[in-house]
């Protein structure tokens, strides 16, 4: 697997690669949809297995472009995910982490616009820094006295 | 009385699919420990995963390489009906509606194979053809030694640059049809530049399902880097 440097991950709010949302839904709309599903099932199942059935408020995951998972297509399945569960009525957050390499030729970690293409100087470089990310990183349980979100 | 300067925190720091790598790492111990080359066959749908694998599994079959064949779907066992032709041992994995395979479908269906008498420490190649799509396979590992993304004349030659996800965590990329390329005007070196900017360095291996092209290279390629830790 690809080695990892946090310091060049970056945080954004907007993910750098998502896909359309408007218009009729394609095959690959759909599949997409059904994937975004079964990784938020995945999360709910990691918060469930550490909050031992605490009511959770809010729950962050790092989410990299190379890692297959689209951040507002995983947002828009957390409702249905978390359906009946303990995180019912929680916040998903999504920390997006862009794609960054090592360009041997720069000598420096640079963030590709497409691929993995340097944009200093062309070049292409397969040594990944960061991208790959898919990370349960905590969840906020809610207060005790609360009753509603 | 509740504190609201104090929120309660959780602290996780643990891969989603962790649960999903903990049963591929478990599996690539046993494929490691039986000998046994395993590689994950990805692409869209139509492709032709299934008419290249019959292929593939004939050759193997000649040459006295022993093969064992799971393959995924959301429904239906028509693939593996196909593929059982062959005479190799194959098992269909029925997903129902989820659109890839997960590590503890394969650990199911490969316990299943030693059941039925294929066994690995028997086998010399095994192979996982995923359900057709090129987004959420991605994401699970299978234990497998060597990924196979498929990419076909008629898909366009700029698809590795749309789903570079799949392309860049490939150990090799397949073209396929490639007896058809000439009619659908398919520019072979625009789709291996499109290769080269996802995953640079990657092997390109085109081949013909109904010529034979490139199929006792891909054969090779599976027997001989299979099995490997990633």
């Amino acid at each position: 697997m690809h080695r990892r440097d946090s310091h060049v991950e970056h945080r954004r709010t907007v993910a750098p690669q998502g896909r359309g949302t408007v218009g009729a839904p394609t095959v690959e709309r759909v599949e997409r949809a059904v994937h975004e599903v079964s990784i938020a099932q995945a999360i709910v199942a990691a918060v469930s297995d550490a909050v031992g059935g605490e009511r959770v408020q809010r729950v962050d995951v790092t989410v990299g472009a190379l890692s297959g998972v689209a951040a507002p297509a995983l947002e828009f399945a957390w409702e249905v995910a978390t359906a009946n569960t303990a995180m019912a009525g929680s916040v998903l957050v999504v920390e997006s982490v862009p794609t960054t390499v090592f360009c041997p030729t720069c000598g420096k970690v640079v963030e590709p616009p497409v691929g993995f293409v340097c944009p200093g100087c062309g070049e292409l470089s397969g040594d990944v820094r960061s991208g790959l990310e898919l990370e349960v990183r905590s969840a906020r349980l809610r207060d005790p006295g609360q009753t509603s979100s | 009385m509740s504190n609201a300067t104090a929120p309660r925190i959780v602290e996780l720091r643990r891969g989603v699919l962790e649960k999903n790598d903990r049963r591929a790492a478990v599996l690539r111990g046993r494929f490691a420990a039986s000998g046994v080359r395993v590689s994950n066959w990805v692409s869209s749908p139509g492709t032709g995963k299934t008419t290249l694998l019959e292929r593939l599994l004939a050759d193997a079959v000649a040459r006295e390489v022993r093969v064992a064949v799971l393959v995924g779907d959301c429904a239906t066992d028509n693939d593996a009906r196909r593929l059982a032709a062959t005479g190799v041992p194959v098992r269909q994995i029925v997903t129902e509606g989820i659109c890839h395979l997960e590590a503890d479908m394969v650990t199911t269906h490969v316990d299943a194979l030693e059941a039925d008498g294929a066994l690995l420490d028997e086998l010399d190649l095994l192979v996982l053809e995923n359900v057709g799509n090129l987004v959420c396979p991605t994401s699970y590992d299978l234990g497998e030694g060597t990924r196979v993304a498929l990419l076909s004349v008629t898909e366009g030659e700029d698809k590795p640059l749309k789903y570079p996800q799949l392309f860049a965590s490939s150990d090799v990329v397949v073209l396929t049809k490639v007896d058809i390329a000439d009619a659908v005007e398919f520019d072979e070196a625009a789709a291996r530049r499109a290769v080269e900017i996802v995953a640079p360095g990657r092997p390109v291996l085109a081949t013909s399902a109904r010529t034979g092209t490139g199929v006792a290279e891909l054969l090779d390629l599976l027997l001989g880097c299979v099995g490997e830790a990633p």
